[in-house]
């Protein structure tokens, strides 16, 4: 019985250690060749980086070698003989590889390839062939439509900071230049500005809108009143809850300026707004219906923004349903959440303007409407009708003025009900158009939490970065985290 | 053992079959758990006697007890189809009928076998739909005819099969067959010889249709457009919904069989919402007795605003003014639906509790069709006397939602002025002889609800009857009350 034991505590710890062992080797596959190898125990070391072993990776490479007895070299010198090996290692953007060669003729021995850790590399995505003639046609974008895109490894994103509170959206409001960047989250309490300096998260005066029923929906920057000084507005829903009625979400929208190191804030309209660099757009919520009316302009004429009189031209669809590309295009999503490409007169669909690309089940912040006719669901009593239909708000979609759209591709699934954890990684995806198709560029590999919003941050004119407000749960009400990533277009 | 092998060989069987089947249809699971802590007191208006049972959707009861109305539903649907099936235990909570065991004898002092709660289905609905104009339905479901306004004829979960659709854009129908009652008296061997009602005599019978015309119309044409703007957007709708009503019951059961017909009006204008209806009966009784009666809600809500949005309403059931004569004047719905209407509904106000041993409104009825004994010709359990006094009530009230003061507190308060709209057959025992006074009392209701999240809620009602000299001259002078918390689970 004893011996029982000492055997299962022996196998234990053999399993224990051999996965640990082998993890500690940079290149297994390697390592089976380098164990293999009869001949000269020399070997030639090839980096493009003059010093190897400065990393940590390139000082694990350094031990493997030499665990096997290799001596080691570096440089262009080949090893005596020609009868030793030559391990040339590489990174690109398909990730870091190794190739051990036989010195005497340069042959391949071993190969070994590691994919790009999270938040470092671009994926290119082909879209799906089309299914039928009579549809517009879907563009298949081959691989050199897409650019390719130089990524900052992962140890140069700073963050991800965590953020207090349980903020819905967020918005990038300036570039400091040396001071770094600032930006403003909303919460169901109010908005609560920040300066982004490296990996320091410093809070200004937050502004409380003292609405205890109000619920944070989203964030929009821009500058519709052609200023010059970017404003916010901050959109809210205000529940209104009945014994017998049910819930009825109104939107309530503020409109704040930056006024030194806090925001002003004046009343918007009782509506949903859209801002697009300089161009505000409104369109009222319905009575039983989550949209009513036409899209408007937003008029900022007056001392407070109001929703113009003057219906704009919005491709059929409804205020967060279609993006303008332009005075003749539009993106718009389909009922199942697929972007497609259409006319911003009337909606119509462009031909190869359809997009077969799974965005993933993004689920927003909600809105309640009330039904006209509640359903009795399980019988007359209070709890038993369905009184109302929650609507989800589509994820962002920003277009920077090079035409390109920039929405989130939700991977990260929820698990199971109480017993499942999240799994997948949610992105940030580059949806353009070159006037014959679609180029869908996926900006790093994914990260491990669900994205609730981004923002788009410029340099110069140029789209520099992206900051992504993180959660740990989809509905945000988990830890919250604020992560930048570098963009380089 | 041989059990469990055969377990187990069933269970992999299933396993195995399991994900071979074809998922046709969307299945969901749904359901209400309510444990209501109530208190009903003086029912018969005298400190000085004991209240007779009062019936509520647990059974008869009285005093204070605590209701559990316990519900699993789902539903399966596919493109044109649908099945709803809702299982519940709705019990008086106590020892037998939680355990289901009575430890002497085999029945429950109502006769009932030893079954306690049992978890039968409470609500089917079965729906089919040929064409947008036509679909098929049937089962036990909510069906109604003016529950969106005064619910004084109909609405109830009785057996149902009809149809329904859309004509146009704008109309649509609703047209059904309720058997409510179909007791056939089959002979036994015991009644050879004997004479035997015919197979129909306890039958009950109605025929419905339903017509719902919009109205809507351009908001731009509202007067508060014109008066005062709105910028805000808000309650910027202008709607109206005409619905012509007719109903035939065949009551063979009370030997009556009588039209309905009548008008109901809902809608909405900016920040007004009228909710209108005016019902006529008209029939007759196997014996010649006439049947003419009619009644009319009317009431106006104005949404104020998040916390406070008024309203007012008239509700009238006409009243027999000689239970001798052979006009039976009384109005009689086939099931007045009051204590579920949108305006002066509340789910356990007092005027909605079953008060048949005294003011006459029984369980979901707002008015006195009990108050009286003779010519029964509907309502609920088909007990609704034609020669009832009848109500004319003067409401007000006001609703909102109270998140100012915390998130998730609402609040409903109203109060009810009621009046007999004839007295001639009623007998004033207070003073023998003299006719009784109109005015039957004064309701007051407050119900608070505090909902702690989406899916589990505690509310509160507060409601009284305080007697006026008409109740006082029957019965006696102590108010009524009904304390009713209901702890309520949604999922």
């Amino acid at each position: 019985m004893r011996i029982s034991v000492r055997l299962v505590a022996a196998l234990v710890c053999l399993l224990c250690v051999v996965p640990a062992f082998a993890a500690s080797i940079p290149w297994p596959r390697i390592d089976r060749a380098l164990s293999a190898w009869q001949g000269q125990k020399e070997l030639l070391l090839v980096t493009a980086t003059k010093s190897p072993f400065s990393t940590a990776a390139g000082q694990a490479t350094l031990e493997q070698l030499l665990m096997h007895g290799f001596a080691v070299r570096t440089g262009d010198q080949v090893p005596s003989g020609g009868r030793g090996l030559v391990l040339e290692l590489k990174d690109n953007d398909g990730g870091a590889m190794a190739f051990l060669r036989r010195a005497v003729d340069g042959a391949i021995i071993a190969f070994e390839r590691h994919a790009p850790p999270a938040g470092e590399a671009p994926v290119e995505q082909p879209v799906a062939a089309p299914l039928s003639a009579a549809r517009p046609v879907p563009a298949v974008v081959p691989s050199s439509a897409v650019p390719a895109a130089s990524r900052p490894a992962s140890s140069n994103l700073p963050g991800p900071l965590s953020l207090p509170g349980r903020p819905r959206s967020l918005a990038w409001l300036a570039d400091a230049g040396e001071q770094g960047l600032d930006l403003a989250v909303l919460t169901d309490e109010g908005v609560q500005p920040y300066r982004l300096h490296q990996n320091l998260l410093q809070p200004w005066g937050p502004y409380v809108h003292g609405h205890p029923a109000w619920r944070a929906l989203y964030l929009e920057a821009g500058d519709p009143d052609r200023d010059g000084d970017p404003e916010l507005v901050a959109v809210w829903a205000d529940d209104t809850r009945g014994i017998y009625a049910g819930t009825d979400s109104r939107p309530r929208a503020v409109v704040f300026e930056q006024a030194g190191r806090g925001l002003s804030a004046s009343p918007g309209p009782r509506a949903f707004v859209r801002l697009q660099d300089k161009l505000g757009f409104v369109q009222y919520r319905g009575n039983h219906s989550l949209y009513q009316g036409p899209v408007v302009a937003l008029d900022t004429s007056g001392k407070s923004w109001n929703a113009g009189q003057k219906a704009v031209a919005w491709a059929g669809g409804n205020l967060f349903e279609t993006t303008p590309i332009g005075q003749q295009q539009a993106l718009q999503w389909t009922a199942d959440q697929q972007l497609r490409l259409v006319s911003r007169q009337d909606g119509a669909p462009l031909a190869g303007g359809s997009l077969l690309y799974d965005f993933g089940e993004f689920v927003g912040p909600r809105v309640a409407v009330p039904l006209e006719t509640p359903e009795y669901r399980a019988g007359f009593g209070k709890e038993d009708m369905v009184r109302e239909t929650w609507h989800s708000l589509p994820p962002r979609v920003v277009v920077d003025a090079d035409g390109t759209a920039y929405t989130i591709r939700r991977e990260r699934s929820t698990g199971l009900p109480l017993i499942g954890k999240p799994t997948g990684r949610d992105k940030l995806v580059a949806v353009r158009w070159s006037g014959d198709r679609f180029a869908v560029r996926e900006l790093f590999a994914g990260i491990e939490a669900f994205i609730l919003d981004f923002a788009l941050v410029k340099q110069q004119g140029k789209v520099s970065a992206a900051l992504l407000l993180l959660n740990q749960k989809a509905d945000g009400s988990g830890e919250a985290y604020l992560q930048r990533v570098p963009l380089d277009n | 053992m041989l059990g469990n092998i055969r377990l187990l060989w069933l269970t992999a069987l299933l396993v195995a079959w399991l994900p071979a089947a074809p998922a046709t249809a969307a299945i969901e699971f749904f359901g209400t758990a309510k444990i209501k802590p109530t208190f009903y007191d003086n029912f018969d208006f005298n400190d000085g006697k004991n209240d007779a049972f009062i019936i509520n959707e647990g059974g008869l009861t009285g005093d204070q007890h605590i209701r559990a109305e316990l519900r699993l539903g789902w539903k399966a649907a596919g493109e044109r189809w649908s099945v709803k099936m809702i299982a519940e235990a709705d019990v008086i909570m106590e020892k037998d009928s939680a355990d289901r065991s009575y430890y002497s004898g085999a029945t429950s002092y109502e006769g009932k076998p030893n079954s306690g709660g049992e978890f039968g289905i409470e609500r089917a609905e079965l729906l089919y739909r040929f064409f947008p104009w036509l679909e098929l339905e049937t089962g036990w479901d909510v069906r109604a005819l003016d529950i969106g306004s005064g619910g004084l004829l109909f609405g109830d979960d009785h057996p149902f099969l009809g149809f329904r659709g859309d004509l146009t854009d704008a109309l649509s129908y609703e047209l059904l067959y309720l058997p409510i009652q179909n007791r056939n008296s089959l002979p036994t061997a015991d009644d050879d010889g004997k004479y035997l009602r015919s197979p129909d005599a306890d039958d009950w019978r109605v025929y419905t249709l339903k017509l719902v015309q919009d109205m809507g119309g351009k908001s731009a044409a509202l007067p508060q457009h014109a008066l005062f703007g709105n910028s805000s957007g808000e309650n910027n709708i202008l709607s109206m919904a005409l619905s012509p009503v007719y109903a035939f019951s065949d009551n063979d059961s009370a030997q009556a069989r009588i039209h309905y017909f009548g008008l109901e009006a809902t809608g909405q204008a900016g920040w007004f919402k009228p909710y209108f209806e005016v019902m006529a009966a008209d029939g007759e009784f196997d014996n010649g007795r006439d049947i003419s009666a009619w009644a009319m809600f009317a009431g106006l809500e104005v949404l104020m605003n998040k916390a406070f949005n008024p309203y007012v309403a008239f509700r009238y059931t006409q009243g027999d003014d000689d239970a001798s004569d052979d006009d039976v004047e009384g109005w009689v719905g086939i099931g007045d639906i009051g204590r579920y209407t949108p305006l002066l509904g509340m789910d356990g106000n007092i005027l909605g509790e079953d008060l048949g041993q005294s003011y006459g409104a029984t369980l979901y009825s707002y008015s006195p069709e009990r108050a009286f004994r003779t010519n029964r010709y509907g309502g609920i359990g088909n007990g609704g006397s034609g020669d009832n006094p009848g109500q004319k009530l003067i409401a007000v009230g006001t609703r909102g939602d109270l998140a100012a003061i915390l998130p998730g507190l609402m609040y409903k308060t109203q109060a009810f002025f009621i009046w007999y709209d004839e007295t001639a057959n009623l007998i004033n025992t207070r003073k023998p002889g003299e006719k009784v006074d109109d005015y039957a009392g004064t309701t007051f209701d407050l119900q608070l609800l505090y909902a702690f999240n989406k899916n589990f809620s505690i509310d509160y009602i507060f409601s009284t009857f305080v007697p006026g000299d008409g109740i006082k001259d029957q019965f006696g002078d102590d108010p009524a009350f009904v304390n009713c918390l209901t702890l309520a689970w949604t999922y």
